[in-house]
């Protein structure tokens, strides 16, 4: 056999032609279901260290019920370990309805210009000044060291324009047992690289944008979630905390009631993989002890029916 | 379908004159169809529009366009219109590629065909015209070796006698000569061709017929020089055929009476049409019910769409509805839907099947096992649409002359008087001669391309025979002492030696034929005839040194043993079907003998009682028909000069009107009685290599073999009898009748001995006749009744069958049954049958290209047809089904998140996944393992080692394994036959499958990211984290799955899953972190960091991998196949005899009572059967 024969040989003949045996498939499953069970006890113990706590329709707890308005209420934590994340959550609030979805203008968000048309194509219906909120139309210009508050043009195309940006969830926060504050880092809250890569301020920001695309929380925010109901990382605490009845002061811009929803504050610790999460243990427990148990229950059959097991046909 | 429409006239019985000046009005030449031929079906301008249409004749092409259009909408479109546009293109450009082409070649055919050169006598002038300018009416000169340009009546031949002979190899399959000769009174007339009369003649012929052997035509001819005209009824013996061949006549001149698409040829052709196969049909259903469920998803996800926005819409206000309608909104999320559930019918299956078609059709080319070194062919794949139907074949449908036989005819044996001669020959057929004529050409040439094909093969050998013709040794001087008298007793011959009855034996056998002996350019002459077996005969005399060299009308020229011989011819009495016989009366230096040739039953029957050598000759002749030689027995009558002059006169005062045939008949009949019999002859009508063995196993393999011949019943059931088609134990149940009425009564005797052998279990053949097969096929009871039964019969014979008939006869078990048939033929006639089955096969002949031109696939020889159906048959269609099945299944688990995430959206025909990552998934990243697991998967290879084991005694035992697994192969082919694999039932498990992995997938990745917290740095996920995740656990299972599914792996499958989906997927997650404006921009980076991503795709891994493994495991215990059987045995054999090997070597004492001993038992266990099998194979 010459050598490019024996290459084509190789190429097209080189084969395998499995037939798993009873063995192996009781090897393998032992090995799967051992492998699952201690992934399973190790996420198990994790999870039990992670603290989450969710203060529910944490809006409801001033009265009256005002919005646009600053409001405090006090509640009680445990002591918690840092870093302490501190998010907002949304209910039923479909930031991934097609509509809303797909309402932005990444061009724009990277920081440059965009022409209406391309504006009407992306942003529908969220195109000029005219369409965002009065809040958003505001536009405070420093003047004499003085922010003096001046309308922008209607007609000029928003920046940045859509419903993504539009509905930017606005509320602040602010944290202190017994009046010492306690300081809630905003910086590094959103993914990396969507900083400076994704969302970039355009050149002329100040005059014509109404938010600093380099804000993280309007960073946070244009990430879209993948479910009606969705946290997002609002700031860390970076100090261990102590039992105590805290005090939560926020500004409450956002209604949650014009989309039939709710809004939460979740405060979690998480631990190397990630926040709190019971499916994933039980998953891993369970599936890993039925592999177990099918291993046994082939192995119990092979040892009893012996050695003929699996090979019948002989 | 192409045909322009034939108008009414045409079908009026034709009245014409000949014409004599060769001039014409347009009138004239527009009353009968021209000579102009068209099989093409575009033009330049035709082609753009016809074919499109043609090609959305397709569903799924028409679905593919509707997307497309939608696609285009942008208020509609949630995706990118270019993925769906390209696919689109690309398909139709393929198949209007494929389509163009092949119709370039049938103009290129039509135009050479239509340009050929013709003689047309225009006022005896030659005038060179085309084929495709000859009219009804015009006088045609044909030459030697041409070709007829029409269907002719001849009226004057270059013979005195007015016979002309023609090859019609083209139309019938048959090489052999056809006499045809124009009336006496006509070859008066016309027997000049300078000279020629011009006076009226006129034809009336009736509508032109496909019956090949049929004219109803009279003439009318002025003869004596009254202007009346004189009519003569004409038969099929006047009619020359358009594409047959003028041989051994120098000229004849015609008339044109059909032309073009009246033809007899272009009658038997049809219409070519396109072929799609059984699993493709069933797809399209399939693809109609996705479709239906794709509506009907997208209605339900567009209902609750309205009813959501009615409830909400307005309330949710960063939707920014302000002034919508609900309904609209919903209607538009009705085609969002039917755009993203798009995906569950990629047009990617349609573009893969056709790639792996292609691929599979390679290997096919390639495979060294059909390669045919006498033709220097490997097998070719016309059609590459039909693959996979090669592996559900239920009936085969073979012509004989030239695919099962070579049309080659070997003198075997000769029994003179009471002793057989001829044992000692050798086998092969292909070692030339020593000729014992130095003027004669070899006849076997071993070059298959030699210009004159040879009808006869002459190994015969018998060293007594040929010393006594040499007149050598003493078995010459044996006494026979047969005394042959004249029935007055006044004449008679005494033969004393054995010697002498050798002499007799062989000079009748270069006497009483009908061949002519025919010179090529070198003046070497070979003999033509009527039929093969006669040739050879003559040609076995010759051999023996009695050698025929020539005939006028009275007489008879030999050159025995190298002496010049006369004899006067008497009178000679021609072959057919009914009288079975030949017979001459010679005049032999004063003895007059009639030499008879025929039919053992005949000629026993017309014995004179007390024969000596009748039942030593008998004996023999039962032993030769079983292996079906073809067997004639010889006699001879001695004539007193008054007995013959009796004859003779008798013979001359027959009434010159229709009775006269009737009247010959009796005569020669009563005289051909009171035979002495004095010989018999075995002639093997040579098959091709391993044709038997090959039929074997496909009975084995459960396949009905039909035969189809133009040939006699006998002669064709001789041969069935030679290739296993009729065995020994097999009861024959012939029909072979000449009207509708005898038809009917037979087939219901038939149904009894039928209804018998099925109680007994016996096999049993069919043998049916092409006459009585006409009525089957025109009367539904009857067909009805032949159907029922020969469905059943493990082999059917249909003799003197016509082109259209073998194709008729093929449709009538494919539309009656639904069951796949393949037709397999080298001739020209066997083109309709071709076209007609499911699968044509064309055999490379010596007849020309036309069967491989119009088949499907083409090969050297009949026994290649073992590999093609049994191995790739059976692979490619276990290769597609399952591919097709895995197709669904894989766009079931990817439109599965799908639908559910519209639930979580809102209905609002929001993507779940990116767009390009969309069109890739079918495209690329799950592409490539699918086509190769389609082209390469085996479920049992018979050949197991690619080289064998240098030492020899190992290599024995696997070459004995291989050959037990080559002989077990067969059983396997009824997966395809029965349509196991791709059934609806397992498509709705495939789907379900689908469905629940597609569940596991998406649900337990959305509660594992729940709150979606994926990281120990707080990030939420989001959407783009998501989808993400899912899609890359969809790859991950759908590669898994068909990783567990390929048993048969290459090295190009591991390269395809790993590289080319798994490796590219990931280059394309890299690519799409910087995609700007996507989903996906800056997702990946940070997503693969995280445990979550990784944690689900082990889950999901872990769970459905082990589903899979579970439910494979107990397939194998409980529901094993015979495939993974013999597969499992292969390799239990393959361990136990390299550990074996091993251990033997070590230590061969250690084996008793040791930890092996167990493992030898299987060994040995293993190899008994394996022996028990190779010995049952050297008993056969």
């Amino acid at each position: 056999m010459s050598d490019s024969k024996g290459f084509l040989h190789w190429l097209f003949f080189k084969k395998w032609h499995p037939v798993p045996s009873v063995g192996s498939t009781i090897a393998l499953f032992s090995i799967i279901g051992v492998i699952f069970v201690a992934l399973g006890i190790v996420i198990t113990v994790i999870n039990n260290n992670i603290q989450e706590v969710t203060i529910y329709k944490y809006d409801q707890k001033c009265s009256p019920v005002e919005y646009n308005k600053q409001c405090s209420f006090t509640y009680k934590l445990d002591q918690m370990k840092a870093p302490i994340y501190f998010y907002y959550e949304l209910e039923n609030f479909y930031q991934n309805h097609r509509r809303y979805v797909k309402s932005k203008s990444s061009t724009q968000l990277s920081g440059e210009e965009i022409s209406l048309s391309d504006a009407e194509k992306y942003c529908e219906p969220i195109i000029f000044n005219k369409d965002l909120e009065q809040w958003q139309q505001a536009v405070y210009i420093t003047e004499n060291n003085e922010q003096v508050p001046k309308q922008r043009k209607p007609d000029d195309i928003a920046s940045p324009c859509g419903l993504v940006a539009k509905s930017f969830f606005n509320d602040t926060y602010e944290l202190s047992l017994s009046e010492k504050n306690i300081e809630l880092n905003q910086t590094g809250i959103s993914w990396p690289n969507d900083k400076g890569k994704k969302y970039k301020r355009a050149s002329d920001s100040e005059s014509t944008q109404w938010i600093d695309p380099e804000n993280e929380h309007f960073i946070v925010w244009m990430r879209t979630a993948g479910l009606p109901t969705f946290r997002k990382l609002w700031g860390r605490i970076e100090q261990d905390i102590e039992e105590g009845e805290y005090t939560i002061k926020f500004q409450n811009n956002y209604n949650p009631q014009m989309f039939a929803g709710a809004k939460n504050i979740v405060l979690s610790t998480s631990g190397p993989f990630g926040g709190k999460n019971l499916f994933l243990s039980i998953a891993f427990i369970v599936v890993g002890v039925i592999q177990l148990l099918i291993a046994l229950a082939f192995l119990i059959k092979k040892i009893r029916a012996g050695p003929s097991f699996g090979q019948k046909n002989e | 379908m192409f045909w322009s429409k034939r108008p009414d006239f045409f079908n009026q019985p034709r009245q014409f004159e000949g014409n004599f000046k060769g001039e014409r009005t347009q009138e004239e030449l527009e009353q009968y169809p021209s000579n102009f031929i068209k099989t093409s079906r575009y033009n330049i301008v035709t082609f753009l529009p016809k074919s499109l249409l043609l090609q959305f004749t397709r569903y799924a092409n028409i679905y593919f366009l509707c997307i497309a259009i939608i696609q285009c909408i942008p208020v509609l479109s949630t995706l990118n219109p270019f993925s769906a546009i390209a696919p689109l293109v690309f398909v139709l450009g393929l198949s209007m590629g494929r389509e163009g082409w092949e119709d370039y070649g049938r103009h290129v055919s039509d135009n050479e065909v239509n340009a050929t050169e013709c003689v047309i006598m225009k006022s005896r002038q030659m005038k060179v015209s085309t084929w495709a300018e000859l009219a009804v009416g015009d006088f045609v000169l044909v030459k030697q070796d041409e070709s007829f340009p029409a269907d002719l009546i001849v009226l004057g031949s270059a013979i005195q006698s007015g016979a002309c002979y023609i090859e019609t190899s083209s139309l019938d399959g048959e090489k052999n000569l056809k006499p045809k000769s124009a009336i006496l009174e006509s070859q008066q007339l016309y027997g000049d061709k300078n000279n020629y009369t011009d006076k009226k003649i006129r034809v009336e012929a009736q509508v032109p017929t496909q019956n090949l052997y049929e004219l109803d035509a009279s003439l009318f001819l002025s003869i004596e020089n009254d202007e009346k005209l004189r009519k003569f009824q004409l038969t099929a013996k006047q009619l020359l055929l358009r594409g047959a061949f003028l041989r051994n006549t120098e000229w004849v001149i015609g008339l044109v009476v059909y032309t073009g698409q009246d033809t007899k040829i272009m009658r038997n052709a049809d219409a070519s049409r396109i072929k799609s196969s059984e699993i493709e049909r069933i797809m399209n259903i399939l693809i109609l019910g996705i479709l239906v469920i794709q509506i009907s998803l997208s209605i339900i996800t567009a209902s609750f769409s309205s009813a959501w926005l009615h409830q909400n819409g307005s309330e949710s206000w960063y939707l920014g509805y302000n002034d919508f309608s609900p309904n609209l909104l919903s209607f538009y999320s009705f085609f969002s839907y039917i755009l993203l559930y798009n995906t569950m019918i990629p047009i990617s299956l349609i573009v893969s099947l056709e790639f792996v078609k292609v691929f599979q059709a390679y290997f096919i080319e390639q495979d060294e096992e059909m390669y045919v070194q006498s033709r220097d062919k490997y097998a070719k794949v016309q059609t590459t649409t039909i693959n996979e139907e090669l592996g559900q074949i239920e009936y085969i449908f073979s012509d004989k002359t030239g695919t099962l036989t070579c049309n080659q005819m070997e003198f075997k044996y000769c029994i003179i008087g009471n002793t057989l001669y001829g044992q000692e020959q050798q086998q092969t057929n292909n070692i030339p001669v020593q000729n014992l004529d130095p003027k004669r050409p070899q006849s076997a040439k071993v070059h298959p391309t030699s210009e004159v094909f040879q009808h006869s093969v002459f190994n015969f050998q018998d060293m007594e025979l040929s010393a006594i013709l040499k007149g050598e040794g003493s078995q010459g001087e044996q006494p026979v002492n047969l005394i042959i008298q004249s029935s007055d007793g006044k004449q008679q011959i005494q033969i004393q030696k054995q010697r002498n009855l050798i002499d007799e034996y062989f000079f009748l056998l270069s006497s009483a034929h009908e061949c002519i002996i025919q010179y090529d350019k070198n003046q070497n002459a070979s003999y033509q005839g009527p039929s093969p077996d006669e040739i050879t005969l003559v040609d076995a005399a010759a051999r023996m040194g009695f050698q025929f060299t020539g005939a006028s009308a009275s007489e008879q020229n030999f050159k025995i043993l190298g002496r010049e011989k006369k004899v006067k011819l008497l009178k000679s009495f021609e072959f057919d079907s009914t009288r079975k016989r030949m017979s001459v009366i010679i005049d032999d230096n004063g003895v007059i003998k009639l030499f008879i040739k025929g039919a053992d039953n005949i000629i026993k029957g017309r014995l004179s009682p007390n024969q000596i050598f009748l039942n030593q000759i008998v004996n023999y002749l039962d032993d030769f028909s079983k292996v079906g030689l073809r067997c004639l027995l010889m006699g001879i009558r001695i004539l007193s000069n008054e007995e013959y002059r009796e004859f003779d006169n008798a013979y001359n005062n027959l009434p010159d009107n229709d009775k006269r045939a009737e009247e010959v008949e009796k005569l020669t009949n009563n005289l051909e009685q009171n035979l002495t019999l004095i010989g018999a002859s075995a002639v093997e009508d040579k098959l091709q290599q391993l044709v038997p063995e090959t039929i074997a196993d496909l009975l084995r393999a459960n396949i009905k073999v039909w035969m189809l011949t133009g040939d006699k019943l006998e002669t064709a059931e001789n041969i069935a009898k030679s290739c296993r088609l009729i065995q020994g134990d097999f009861t024959v149940m012939r029909l072979s009748e000449s009207s509708v009425e005898e038809c009917k009564k037979k087939i219901g005797d038939i149904q009894e001995t039928y209804d018998h052998c099925i109680k007994e279990n016996r096999k049993k053949s069919f043998v049916v006749e092409g006459q009585s097969l006409q009525f089957v096929i025109d009367n539904e009871d009857l067909a009805q009744a032949f159907v029922s039964m020969a469905k059943d019969c493990e082999s059917v014979v249909c003799c003197r069958v016509t082109p259209k008939q073998k194709a008729d006869v093929v449709r009538l078990i494919k539309d009656r049954l639904n069951k796949i048939t393949l037709a397999i033929g080298d001739g020209a006639n066997d083109v309709n049958m071709i076209q007609a089955a499911h699968i044509g096969v064309g055999l490379y002949g010596n007849e020309g290209m036309r069967a491989v031109q119009s088949s499907d696939f083409a090969l050297g020889e009949f026994r290649c047809l073992w590999r093609l159906l049994l191995v790739h048959g059976h692979w490619n269609y276990i290769r597609i089904a399952e591919m097709v099945l895995y197709f669904f299944y894989k766009n079931m688990i990817f439109t599965v998140p799908q639908f559910f995430f519209s639930y979580f959206c809102a209905f609002s025909g929001q993507s779940f996944f990116d767009d390009w990552y969309i069109t890739f998934y079918n495209l690329i990243f799950t592409a490539l393992p699918l086509i190769m697991r389609g082209t390469f998967d085996q479920d049992i290879n018979y050949r197991q080692h690619v080289q064998y084991e240098e030492k020899e005694d190992v290599a024995s035992v696997q070459k004995k394994f291989e050959e037990y697994l080559k002989y077990k192969f067969p059983t396997l082919y009824y997966v395809g036959q029965s349509k196991s694999i791709f059934t609806i039932p397992n498509y709705m498990l495939w789907a379900f499958t689908g469905l629940v992995h597609g569940m596991i997938i998406y649900f337990f990745i959305l509660w594992i990211l729940d709150y979606e917290i994926v990281e120990d740095n707080g990030f939420p996920g989001g959407l783009a984290a998501f989808s993400l995740t899912v899609y890359s656990s969809i790859i991950l299972i759908a590669d898994l799955k068909i990783a567990i599914h390929t048993k048969y792996w290459t090295w190009f499958n591991f390269v395809c899953i790993t590289f080319l989906s798994i490796l590219l997927y990931i280059i394309y997650v890299i690519i799409s972190q910087f995609w700007p404006g996507t989903l996906m921009e800056y997702t990946p980076f940070t997503m693969v960091g995280t445990p979550h991503f990784w944690l689900s795709m082990i889950l999901i891994g872990g769970i459905i991998g082990g589903l899979e493994a579970i439910i494979a495991q107990l397939q194998r215990e409980f529901f094993t196949d015979p495939a993974s059987e013999m597969l499992f045995k292969v390799n239990t054999f393959g361990l136990n005899q390299n550990k074996f090997i091993e251990l033997k070597e070590k230590n061969q004492k250690q084996f008793k009572d040791s930890f092996w001993e167990p493992l030898y038992k299987q060994y040995q266990q293993q190899n008994e059967e394996v022996i028990k099998f190779s010995q049952s194979q050297h008993a056969e």
